[in-house]
């Protein structure tokens, strides 16, 4: 052991060598003291990824069975504290390390202690925050199980779009996971159309066989779509066949709701008892009441378009709820949410429905505005580059021949120009 | 407001059936003893048409009427096995007879000959009442006909046997056919014929606006002539309602109310024609009074009754939401009493065409008035450019995040040795067993 301590100290120089050196060493069946020992002697700063690979093994098996208080410690404080160019010499291990951390900390039930490590560990671990890591879905995932659902915001609200496994070791499997974590997230802050986004991505990324993830982000996707929508409008057609062949055969209850949920309040209610317990299994049971209030919310939304001001006692009668308070409570919920303008006459038990307020001639529009313009000239340069460089690509020419090609690239011209042409509309 | 309409109709039978011919008039008058089953009506109505078939060769007609009757009208009406017999002999003799003339001719080859041959055929079935096999001979007519005259006729003939099969998607056929023999924009009576008919087919398909249109087409120049299909009355009363039902005011104003032909038509059916100046000139709850005062009357006619129900909800929200385009705000009070209803009801059906987007207003229900909602097509243009724009980044880094996926290979794939639908990433379900609860 104290061999691998002197090499790591004299080859902190030579990271590619050190890395290939330890890799051959099999650390994971040195007892757990003498690497604790050997931990010590080292400088999680000068020597980390010799620490890192050290550590790692430390951790124990991939899913271990005891929590190890002391490793938490360790590895949240390397964390913090460790050289990022050195540990991105070996991502796999950093990977499978804050993995550990979290599992530890699960086990400890204290995910939220997991939240703040894993952030670090992300920003350390990507060059660019435009790539997805595979830490992206454990971060998502200890957020929504401490339920602090904001924290995850600084790297969700980043837009992603691009995955590099040589660059973060990532997995499709975390791809998967990170889209399922994140639209729970999004669901849990009820920014539901962010939510659905983001099962979106899981349920449309590339696939020969379905996954489990997958079919229960399709569960989420509609019950979200009811919420947000309240109506569910089917998959895109690029969803992979695979996954839209298994959520018509696996998803019935699902579906069975959907349907209902246009038709009246009996078939819904109806679909609702009737599928109850796989609802309850899935751990859906609350989304689903969430979906039946956003109804009773989307019908007074309606009669707004259609009064002005209407009394309580009509609205209950009209959205079909029990009594006059009933629907007041509701109003103000809706009110207080931003869902609906207006305001309630206590006395004459009346409601007054108002007008969007938002005249859109404000700095902040002109901001929002100006900010979209950015971002779409620059992605649309992105793809102006990835188009080039598909054009120039040897294989890709030599697969496509001849005719065939030209549409192809007219195909790719198109995406192109759409940016452009929103700043030109926009443009005064 | 008018009184509750009468149990029995008022309608003067003898008069209704003096203005049809030939088996429309036995089929209307049998549609309306259908109608209103046990009534005196029904039986002068069926009285009538007995009388009438007597007179005629219409077999399974006199069957079907006799039966109706039920001995309920004397012994003059019981079935005459003498008169139905002999009926029946002489109408085999005459087939037989046509039917060897006819392939006599065919021997001969003499196409005028055998045209004429599938034409009296034709009419002798069509007379029988076998409506089905007059159609037969007289499209087989057809590759005989040598002028554009006698394409006209076979048309006409045809779609006669068509409207009286109820098969209308041949009387459009048909009815396409004749219009462009160059005979038919000639003669104003043949025109007429085949709009009056394609009116017809139009309102049969729930295709009101056209059937106003074709109807409103008919010149009064039909007069009489057409008076075995339909009756010059009717085209006046089926456009009119049609029209009132589909048209906006424009076009009532240039189809139907100075349209100096169809006015004509109008005058033969004076409720029809103070039922379209009522509308046109605003005054709705007149209107509305002698829409409902013509409900029992059009409930037996046999073209009409179907489609009553959706013309006159279709005529009432028109009339509505033309009494609140103008203004920008309507006391429901004061409209409601223009259109003689109850103000709750009123409101209700606003609410209903409000909804359903007809009418762009909202309601103040707590002081029962109407406004006028003015869409604000700049907050529109920026919500709708901000959407846009939201789309365009969101689907865009979508397809740049999969196609990342795609160039770095990271698909799912079934793991070695398992099938394509084995138990699925069995490492999923460790790190995948916690539950959320929201």
């Amino acid at each position: 052991m104290d061999g691998v301590v002197n090499a790591i100290k004299s080859l902190s120089k030579d990271l590619g060598q050190l890395y290939a050196q330890l890799q051959n060493n099999v650390l994971s069946q040195q007892s757990g003291p003498s690497l604790t020992h050997a931990l010590a002697a080292l400088d999680p700063v000068q020597h980390s990824l010799g620490y890192l690979m050290l550590l790692e093994a430390r951790g124990g098996p991939a899913s271990p069975s005891h929590p190890d208080a002391a490793f938490v410690k360790l590895a949240a404080d390397f964390i913090r504290d460790c050289d990022e160019s050195q540990i991105r010499v070996a991502k796999e291990q950093f990977v499978s390390m804050c993995r550990k951390l979290k599992d530890h900390l699960l086990l400890l039930e204290s995910p939220r202690r997991a939240v703040l490590p894993l952030r670090t560990a992300l920003g350390k671990l990507a060059e660019s925050t435009t790539l997805v890591t595979p830490l992206h879905a454990d971060l998502c995932q200890v957020c929504v199980l401490s339920k602090c659902y904001s924290a995850a915001l600084p790297v969700l609200d980043l837009e992603v779009d691009d995955v590099d496994p040589k660059k973060t070791a990532m997995t499709a499997k975390d791809f998967l996971l990170f889209g399922y974590y994140g639209g729970l997230v999004y669901t849990g802050l009820r920014d539901y159309s962010k939510a659905l986004n983001m099962f979106l991505y899981t349920l449309t990324a590339p696939t020969m066989v379905v996954n489990a993830i997958t079919m229960a982000a399709y569960k989420k996707f509609v019950l979200v779509s009811l919420i947000h929508a309240g109506s569910f409008k089917g998959l895109p057609k690029y969803t992979p066949a695979a996954v839209t062949r298994s959520a018509k055969a696996e998803c019935l209850p699902y579906q069975d709701l959907e349907k209902a949920y246009s038709k009246t309040d009996e078939d819904l209610r109806k679909a609702v008892n009737t599928h109850s317990q796989a609802f309850q299994e899935d751990g859906n049971a609350g989304l689903v009441k969430l979906a039946l209030s956003a109804r009773t919310m989307r019908a007074i939304q309606k009669l707004t378009q259609t009064y002005l001001t209407l009394s309580l006692a009509d609205i209950a009668a009209q959205v079909g709820l029990g009594s006059a308070a009933e629907a007041e409570q509701h109003i103000l919920q809706m009110i207080d949410g931003g869902q609906v303008f207006a305001r309630i006459d206590e006395a004459a038990g009346m409601v007054r429905f108002l007008e969007d307020p938002e005249r859109y001639d404000t700095a902040n529009v002109v901001q929002r505005i100006d900010a979209q313009i950015q971002q779409s000239i620059a992605i649309s340069g992105r793809l102006t580059g990835i188009n080039q460089r598909i054009s120039c690509d040897k294989v890709y020419l030599n697969k496509v021949g001849g005719k065939d090609r030209h549409n192809r690239m007219e195909d790719f011209s198109d995406l192109g120009t759409g940016a452009e042409q929103m700043a030109y509309q926009f443009n005064p | 407001m008018e009184p509750e309409q009468p149990e029995e109709p008022a309608i003067d039978i003898e008069a209704y059936a003096s203005s049809y011919s030939g088996n429309a008039k036995i089929n209307r008058l049998i549609f309306i003893a259908e109608k209103t089953s046990d009534s005196a009506l029904a039986l002068s109505a069926l009285r009538i048409a007995a009388d009438d078939i007597k007179r005629g060769h219409n077999i399974s007609k006199y069957n079907e009427v006799i039966s109706k009757i039920n001995n309920r009208l004397g012994p003059d009406y019981h079935y005459d096995r003498e008169w139905a017999d002999g009926l029946e002999a002489r109408a085999q003799a005459t087939q037989y007879k046509l039917e060897s003339e006819l392939s006599g001719y065919k021997t001969n080859l003499i196409k005028e000959s055998i045209r004429m041959g599938h034409h009296e055929l034709a009419d002798f079935f069509f007379s029988r009442g076998d409506p089905q096999s007059a159609f037969k001979s007289y499209v087989r007519s057809r590759d005989y006909c040598t002028t554009a005259k006698h394409v006209i006729n076979m048309c006409l003939s045809v779609i006669r046997c068509a409207v009286e099969l109820g098969n209308f998607v041949h009387v459009n056929t048909y009815v396409a056919k004749g219009e462009q023999s160059p005979e038919a924009a000639k003669d104003p009576v043949i025109t007429s014929k085949l709009k009056a008919a394609g009116g017809l087919a139009s309102l049969d398909n729930k295709k009101y606006k056209i059937a106003a249109k074709k109807f409103s087409e008919v010149s009064s120049e039909l007069g009489s002539s057409f008076n075995d299909v339909i009756a010059a009355q009717d085209v006046a009363l089926y456009g009119g309602l049609c029209a009132l039902a589909s048209f906006d005011r424009p076009d009532l104003r240039r189809h139907i109310v100075d349209n100096i032909s169809f006015r004509e038509l109008l005058e033969l059916n004076p409720e029809v024609r103070e039922l379209v100046y009522d509308f046109y000139g605003s005054r709705y709850a007149a209107c509305l009074a002698r829409l409902q005062r013509l409900l029992p009357l059009l409930r037996m006619d046999m073209y009409l009754s179907k489609h009553v129900d959706t013309l006159y909800a279709a005529v009432r929200s028109k009339a509505l939401i033309q009494y609140t385009a103008p203004f920008v705000s309507v006391n429901l009070q004061t409209m409601a009493q223009a259109f003689g209803t109850e103000v709750g009801a009123l409101e209700k059906e606003l609410a209903d065409l409000v909804a359903a987007g007809q009418v762009q207003a909202r309601i103040d229900s707590h002081s029962k008035v109407l406004y006028a909602r003015l869409t604000n097509t700049r907050a529109a243009t920026f919500e709708r450019a901000l959407q846009t724009g939201e789309d365009y980044l969101r689907d865009t880094r979508a397809l740049l995040l999969r196609a990342s996926l795609m160039q770095h290979d990271l698909v799912q794939r079934a793991p070695a040795g398992q099938g394509m639908r084995g138990p699925r990433a069995p490492a999923v379900g460790d790190r995948f067993g916690d539950r959320m609860f929201f």
